[in-house]
Formats: structure tokens, C-alpha cells, sequence
């Protein structure tokens, strides 16, 4: 059992991403450094942010980051603990998000997830390795979790 | 025949060969190391066959780039854009590796099995949506086809990557197509103004104006349009094809941007040019507005049905507000500062970041 937020989830995504290295090389390779904050239920908690170096089929790098520390990414994906928990458990529990819970769904009104980027052709890159993105989060199907903050 | 060939015949017939062709001027010995990923565009933009000229007007044939021959020697093919400013941007070569191997099958990688039967207004905006989506994409293949044969030789990434977009939006119309024939719809109406608004983007006067007005401006509603089409999807396979089709969108939006960008770093004088583009494409959504439909389905699709298009209009009008900030935020990212001069009304009410 993982506990989401934690490095050692992300980790374990990393792992499965490389070993269904077939679903990923189909879509094609993807080069961008991205992040993904997850922000607390409380107030006064700093939020959990971790970063991800894409290279090729995989992942290259997954590190935790100091959350008051500038991100060295093309985006992030920011959203609350309460929003990324429903996400993952839809994907859980319908083995991949259903209409109302894919990555695109819940970004595209800047709400519940937000895509920050400081310049906005580094935003697009979002959309552009949409797929690959999903497929990575789609992962957490095989990732028993424990959700806590 | 030539006389040159001619001769040659001649010595061919006495036994004897040429061999002249091995004594060449072009750089020799060149050994380009594949990379991690294969051999690549810009793998094998080594030495001399990696200078991008900065002119190449003296040149105008099918000769590529670093090989050996004289211009004087050889037919024009009249190409009109031969500066390095116009029509180059760096990273290209990546762009177009990344398009290739990024292509998608609408035969095989869309799951069309799980289409079930739609409520009958639902099935009706969707056939209305992509019979839409099949007439851009025509306009989106057929504008880059129309520049291509006209970029000189020694720009081929440039080229490479336009073959590439166009080859993406005939994946484009073809699975629009496909979804409103797999259902139980059909295609739906082609007004007039939608005609209208896409055919005088061929009449655009130069590649730099073709690029603001289908690549800045068009592309990125569409790929706006696109990411809706995947919020708005009824079941998994047109999720697919809306994600996938964003994923190219997002690529032609890139390449448009980028060179773009470094005309206005090159050449700054051709600014106002860009501009101008801009005007004629906003002044030509605000003369001819929206039609029914392309409207209604829309409104549809987000509220859920016919009896819902008063909920739909409220989320369709956060939407156009967020294709005109996405607009005017990637034409800041270029160097362009466009929103004082931008008509449309959401623009006014903007804080670009």
C-alpha cells in the first residue's frame, strides 16, 4: 500500500509507465519536464510537489521538490488533495477515468485542475502529450493507495 | 538528349564511364551519430549541411541542401520564400521527429466500439460537429499544401514538418468523417459563412500572414475547440479522437508560434504585417458570426441535450472567453503585443499573465 501524495506513488506510476513500455511507445515519445502540486486540505500546510522528467517512452527522472522553490518545468498541475484523491479513485474504480474525470475534463476550465506556466507556448505542451499523460495517471489502477495528507 | 549526354552515350558505347560525379566540392567524410533516439533530423545537421542560409535566393531548385552543383547551372523553380527569417525557426527538426512519430491511426487507435446509441439531439449535434471539424481540416491541409511548393529547398525541415501537418489533418477530417457515418447519423449542413470565413484565408499575401491567421489564430481555436470536443465526448472513442486530434493541433499551434516568434526577433519591420492579418481574422468573426450551426451544437453538447442549450450558452461563453485570453497569451508569447489592438470583446476585459 502507497500513500498518495508521497514520492515513493509517483514513483511506483514511473515504474508501471516503463513496464507497459508498449501502450506508450504506440503513442510515441514525449520530451517535457512537468509537475504536479497537490495542494492540502488545511490551510498553513505547504503542498506537495513532485516533477517529472519525460524523455523518450519514459520517465527519466521523479523527484519531490521544495514547494517554496522555483519549478524548473514547462507546467504544473495544481490542484487539491480532495480533487487528485477523486481522480485516482475513478481511475481505480472504473479501470480509467469515466467521461467526467479525464485529465483534458477537469483542466480545460482552469478547474478543479489548474495548468500554471509562466509562458504559455510551454502551457500547450500539455495538450500536445495529452495521451501521454493520460496513460501515465491511468496507471494508479494497479497502485493500492492510501490517501492521506 | 543533351550534348552532355549525347557525349557520354558516346563513351558509353566505347566502354568507357564517367566517374567525375565521385570528385565532389560538397563536404566528404561525414559520419552523423545516431542519437539516443534513433538517427534524427537534427542528428545529421553536422558541418556544412547543418548552416541554414540566411538567403537563398541565388538558388532556387530542387538541389538540397549541401550538395554539390551550380545555382546558375540548374531551372528555377521560382520559390518566394528563400530567407532564413521567414520561414525558419529553431527546433524544427525536432518538431517534425516528433510529429512523425507521434501519428495516429483513426482506424485502429480509436476504440469505435465503444460508440453506443445516442439520445437523438446528442447524435444530431455530434454528425453537425464533425461534418464542421471535416470542412476546417480541408482548409487546414489545403493552405499549408499551397505554401509548401513555394519554400525554397534549403529549408527542408520547414517543409518537412508542413507535409507533416497536412498529413495530420487528413487524419483529422477523415475521423470526423468517420464519426458522423458510425452511429446512426450522418453528415450534417455546410452553411455559407462557414465557407466564406475559411476560403479567404487562401488569399492571404504572404507565408508570415498565413501563419497568423491559420496557425496563431485558427489552430489555436481549433485546438481550444478540440480539447472541448474531448470535455463534451459521450464515450471513450470520441474522447480518443478529440485528445489525439488536440495532440496534432498543439503541434501546428507550435509550429506557427515558433517561426513566428523568430521572424519578430529578425525582422521586427514585418510586425505591422502581422498585425494586419490579425485584423482581417477578427474582423471576418465579427462580420460574419455564428450560424446556427455551428452554435447549437455546441450549446447541445455542453448542456446535455435540446432542452438544456440555455445551460450550455453559459459554459460555451466561458469558453470563448478562453479562446480569445489563450490567443492573445501565446500572441504575447511570441513578442507580439496584441491586445490593444484586438477587437474582439472578451479582449478588453483580459489581465494577461
Amino acid at each position: 500500500m502507497l500513500v498518495f501524495p508521497s514520492l515513493e506513488w509517483f514513483q511506483e506510476l514511473t515504474r508501471l509507465m516503463h513496464a507497459n513500455e508498449a501502450i506508450f511507445k504506440r503513442i510515441g515519445p514525449a520530451d517535457v519536464i512537468w509537475a504536479v502540486e497537490v495542494q492540502p486540505p488545511g490551510s498553513g500546510e505547504p503542498p506537495r510537489v513532485c516533477r517529472f522528467v519525460f524523455e523518450g517512452y519514459g520517465c527519466e527522472v521523479v523527484e519531490e521538490l521544495d514547494p517554496a522553490a522555483e519549478t524548473d518545468a514547462a507546467f504544473t498541475l495544481q490542484a487539491s488533495f480532495e480533487t487528485w484523491r477523486e481522480m485516482i479513485t475513478n481511475i481505480q474504480q472504473h479501470q480509467g477515468p469515466d467521461l467526467q474525470h479525464t485529465l483534458n475534463y477537469l483542466t480545460l476550465p482552469d478547474d478543479p485542475i489548474y495548468v500554471k506556466a509562466s509562458d504559455f507556448l510551454s502551457r500547450d505542451l500539455f495538450a500536445r502529450y495529452g495521451q501521454t499523460f493520460q496513460k501515465f495517471f491511468d496507471g494508479a489502477v494497479e497502485i493500492q493507495t492510501e490517501f492521506r495528507m | 538528349m543533351t550534348q552532355r549526354t549525347e557525349a557520354y552515350r558516346e563513351r558509353l558505347k566505347r566502354g568507357e564511364y564517367d566517374l567525375s560525379w565521385m570528385h565532389v566540392d560538397s563536404e566528404w567524410g561525414v559520419r552523423a551519430r545516431p542519437s539516443k533516439r534513433g538517427l534524427t533530423l537534427t542528428d545529421i545537421n553536422v558541418g556544412t549541411y547543418g548552416v541554414i542560409p540566411k538567403d537563398a535566393s541565388h538558388s532556387l531548385s530542387f538541389a538540397p541542401r549541401g550538395a554539390d552543383f551550380d545555382p546558375a547551372d540548374l531551372p528555377s523553380m521560382g520559390y518566394t520564400l528563400n530567407t532564413r527569417a521567414e520561414v525558419w525557426a529553431d527546433n524544427l527538426g525536432t518538431l517534425y521527429e516528433e510529429a512523425v512519430a507521434r501519428q495516429w491511426s483513426s482506424t485502429r487507435d480509436v476504440p469505435w466500439e465503444t460508440l453506443q446509441p445516442l439520445p437523438q439531439d446528442i447524435e444530431h449535434a455530434m454528425c453537425q460537429l464533425c461534418t464542421f471539424f471535416t470542412e476546417v481540416e480541408f482548409i487546414a491541409g489545403d493552405v499549408p499544401g499551397q505554401w509548401l511548393s513555394q519554400i525554397n529547398n534549403a529549408y527542408h525541415e520547414t517543409k518537412l514538418f508542413l507535409a507533416t501537418q497536412i498529413m495530420d489533418e487528413a487524419r483529422h477530417l477523415e475521423v470526423f468523417r468517420k464519426r458522423a457515418l458510425a452511429n446512426g447519423g450522418g453528415l450534417g449542413k455546410c452553411p455559407r459563412e462557414v465557407e466564406e470565413g475559411l476560403k479567404y484565408i487562401f488569399a492571404l499575401g504572404s507565408f508570415p500572414q498565413m501563419l497568423a491567421r491559420l496557425h496563431l489564430f485558427g489552430e489555436g481555436r481549433v485546438l481550444t475547440f478540440f480539447r472541448l470536443g474531448e470535455l463534451m465526448a459521450q464515450n471513450e472513442a470520441e474522447k480518443t479522437i478529440f485528445r489525439l486530434c488536440a495532440q496534432d493541433e498543439s503541434r501546428h499551434v507550435a509550429f506557427g508560434c515558433l517561426q513566428l516568434r523568430y521572424l519578430i526577433a529578425e525582422d521586427p519591420d514585418r510586425i505591422e504585417e502581422i498585425h494586419e492579418a490579425l485584423d482581417i481574422a477578427e474582423q471576418r468573426v465579427l462580420e460574419l458570426g455564428a450560424t446556427p450551426e455551428q452554435l447549437e451544437p455546441f450549446l447541445i453538447l455542453l448542456g446535455g441535450g435540446v432542452d438544456k442549450m440555455d445551460a450550455g450558452m453559459e459554459k460555451f461563453a466561458y469558453m470563448r472567453k478562453k479562446i480569445v485570453q489563450e490567443y492573445l497569451q501565446r500572441c504575447h508569447s511570441i513578442g507580439l503585443d496584441r491586445q490593444h489592438r484586438c477587437i474582439l470583446k472578451e479582449a478588453k476585459e483580459m489581465t494577461l499573465i
